[in-house]
């Protein structure tokens, strides 16, 4: 094995080796999956069944509330009628004949001019029970109130009721749908996890570069290899652990993702739920149907996950090694970690510049500074995820080409300057290099 | 046969010149003493020797031929500042500068085993090195720099951080890669330990060379024609008796009636005309030259300044 392959195998075995990485690599993807499983499960919990008693003296409901049969929130409420007056809440909650009520609904005399309805319970309900209610007898009391006071049918007034579907369509693609804001969610996210792994993996390397500093183990190590050896393969070999960390999470998410689909969300392999408007009944909100084909449909369909996918191990290695060269130096020019904290923070602004523009770019797709960020080097890994899942490359992929070249040419540069830094600092004991020095080490010959 | 040769090195750091125009070599088979208060710039030339850092301007031959990165395998190198990861096993660290230096696995393990069960630390082979006292660190550090078996071995303050009897350890084994054929070249304070164990030295200050040459040359060099007479009598009597060529530099009382005077001769007179001054006066017990320590030398070649930056 060659000298840079024996510091490439120190840094990655020794790390990945650590409790503490197969620790995270591991739970991280499991809490995820398992936090998804635990939401989407509580999601679907069944509420127990609740009995609502309307006092509805007026018979405005006319004892009837409709429940569309297709939305499973409906099967656990039950509504009753009740046309008297309840005097106070009192009777309501301690009267006999009202003990299997859970909860009232007080529609008054003064309903009508307040908009103020009160509902009492006995134990508080889940939000989306309250949801529920309220939506139900709302529509109710509209459609009661419409039809007294206009001349229009019953029909008419629920075909006016109809909510309107606003899409935003690509002009180009009219047959294409809406997904502009789950996909800036999707490169979002991606564009956070660029940022973590770049900093996080970089800020490896600065500590390993302390760490021999501090050890004094560097100047026997310099002795067999050339500083840029040790350099490079301690870039690499931690380069190399952030990407087979990347890659356990993709598989431990992807075995989750499957074991989702098939135990939990099973109406989600069946392609006729796919279509949304199928389940859209106009009246009811968007119900846990509607909501899983949509996710299906994002997962499948609205995301490029191959380019997606190599395009981050493309950024995650550019900036990765742009950034880390340049970590590796800092951690040359110091004496201890707290030195590092006035070094690191001019060095890091353009990376969180880039999280705040991708974050922008979220309410606007097509920004003209994001394309300037998405090229620029030291933004770019971070920005053009966010492009690329919103699908405003199209059509000018000479950006992405750009922007790659750039940042691996960036690379070759900040690394070579690095190393100038890197060579002299690492054998500088005792004190941090003030930026004039630091000139003179990198005319050093 | 001489094994290293530094020509005219010149080494400018900004704003101060660490070595100004120095040259020595150093023979096959010896113990070549690096000396030099701190600062003197000890640790920049044996970096350039190292090829750590170059020279702006001179070279350092190898056997007669300029040094390359590929004769890093033939030396040895323990340098001042020293350490090894602390959360590292022994075993794999000590295998791992092996392997840098160019050993195959097979052959590094081989040597491995050899040296730990030398200094009978095998048992400490699986554990981490923040676990060891700074001794045990030390010795590990020594056998990573003679491993490899090279033919010169540069030690720089090979001594510090042992005690006593790790130092004797250390001492003897250097001696006896000495014996085997090894050139040794190192960096010391410890003057005592140059004395006895060196054969020829170089003595750097303020990144100038100021004196170099075997220990006898050296001796001779800074030999200052002092004699120790011991005697019986009195130490004003004896005082008085001397005359003008003699002066009488330092003295010591051995008990009420025996002292030692250190006398240096002047106008050309020997032992025989200081005896025949002194002899009426008071009774002579033993007399012999006074041959200048390394100490003496060191302390005398530097001119008493004490102390300077970091290397």
């Amino acid at each position: 094995m060659s000298k840079l392959g024996l510091i490439i195998n120190r840094e990655y075995t020794s790390r990945v080796k650590k409790k503490s990485f197969l620790l995270l690599t591991i739970l991280v993807p499991l809490l995820a999956v398992g936090f998804m499983f635990g939401a989407m499960w509580l999601t679907q919990e069944k509420d127990k069944q609740v009995s609502v008693l309307i006092a509805d003296p007026a018979g405005w409901c006319h004892t009837q509330i409709y429940q569309n049969p297709n939305d499973n929130t409906n099967k656990n409420i039950e509504f009753s009628f009740y046309e008297n007056y309840i005097d106070s809440v009192d009777v309501f909650m301690t009267g006999e004949q009202f003990q299997d009520y859970d909860i009232l609904v007080w529609l008054t005399e003064k309903v009508p001019s307040s908009r103020r309805v009160p509902v009492f319970y006995r134990d508080q309900p889940s939000l989306q029970t309250e949801h529920y209610i309220q939506n139900r007898v709302e529509a109710r009391l509209m459609e009661y109130f419409a039809l007294k006071k206009t001349n229009i049918s019953q029909d008419q007034y629920r075909e006016i009721k109809q909510s309107f579907d606003f899409r935003f369509l690509d002009g180009s693609d009219p047959t294409g749908s809406d997904y502009s804001n789950e996909q800036a969610g999707v490169g979002f996210a991606f564009a956070i996890l660029t940022y973590m792994f770049i900093f996080i993996y970089s800020m490896q390397v600065m500590r390993g570069v302390i760490e021999e500093k501090t050890n004094r183990v560097i100047e026997v190590l310099i002795s067999s290899v050339k500083p840029f050896q040790l350099m490079m393969g301690k870039i690499i070999g931690i380069g190399l652990v952030g990407l087979t960390q990347f890659v356990i999470w993709l598989l431990l998410s992807g075995i989750g993702m499957m074991a989702l689909r098939l135990f939990i969300f099973t109406d989600m392999n069946d392609p006729e739920n796919w279509n949304a408007d199928a389940m859209n009944n106009g009246l009811v909100e968007s119900s846990m149907a509607t909501q899983s084909s949509e996710l299906v449909y994002l997962f499948f369909e609205a995301i490029n996950w191959p380019l997606m996918l190599i395009s981050f191990v493309i950024y995650f290695i550019g900036g990765f090694l742009l950034y880390s060269a340049i970590f590796a130096a800092i951690g040359a020019m110091v004496d201890s970690e707290t030195d590092t904290q006035q070094l690191v923070l001019p060095v890091t602004a353009p990376l969180i510049l880039g999280y705040i523009v991708s974050a922008m770019m979220i309410s606007n797709p097509s920004s003209e500074i994001g394309t300037w960020f998405s090229m620029i080097p030291f933004t770019s890994p971070v920005v053009m995820m966010v492009r690329i899942a919103q699908g405003t490359l199209e059509g000018e992929f000479w950006q992405y080409i750009v922007s790659v070249v750039l940042l691996f040419g960036t690379f070759l540069a900040t690394t070579w300057l690095a190393a100038k830094i890197y060579r002299v600092g690492i054998l500088m004991y005792g004190k941090k290099a003030s930026w004039t020095e630091v000139v003179k080490w990198i005319r050093y010959k | 046969m001489e094994i290293l040769k530094v020509e005219n090195i010149v080494k400018q750091y900004a704003g101060h010149r660490a070595l100004d125009d120095i040259s020595i070599s150093t023979q096959e088979g010896e113990i070549f003493g690096l000396l030099g208060p701190n600062g003197a710039g000890k640790t920049s030339l044996i970096r350039i020797i190292n090829q750590i850092t170059g020279p702006d301007s001179g070279r350092v031959l190898l056997n007669g031929k300029e040094i390359t990165p590929e004769d890093i395998s033939k030396i040895g190198y323990l340098p001042e500042e020293r350490g090894l990861y602390k959360k590292m096993k022994v075993g794999e660290q000590a295998l791992y500068f092996a392997r840098l230096k160019g050993m195959s696995k097979f052959e590094a393990k081989q040597k491995l085993k050899f040296w730990f069960d030398k200094f009978e630390i095998s048992s400490w082979s699986g554990k981490k090195v923040e676990e060891l006292s700074k001794g045990m660190a030390q010795k590990i550090q020594f056998i990573t720099t003679v491993l490899h078996e090279p033919k010169l071995l540069i030690l720089d303050e090979p001594f510090s951080g042992f005690d006593p009897i790790n130092t004797e350890l250390i001492k003897s084994e250097i001696l006896r890669l000495k014996e085997n054929g090894t050139s040794i070249m190192l960096s010391t304070h410890n003057m005592s330990s140059v004395e006895e164990i060196c054969d020829s030295i170089a003595l750097i200050n303020k990144s100038k060379l100021v004196v170099s040459g075997t220990l006898e040359e050296v001796k001779k060099q800074y030999d200052s024609d002092v004699y120790a007479i011991q005697f019986k009598g009195i130490m004003m009597a004896f005082a008085n008796a001397l005359w003008t060529g003699y002066e009488l530099i330092d003295k010591k009382q051995l008990d009420d009636n025996t002292a030692i005077a250190y006398i240096k001769m002047k106008n050309g007179n020997k032992i025989n005309d200081l005896l025949k001054v002194v002899m009426p006066s008071v009774e002579v017990e033993a007399i012999h030259k006074v041959i200048p320590s390394m100490n003496d030398i060191f302390i005398k070649a530097v001119g008493g300044e004490i102390g300077g930056n970091n290397e």
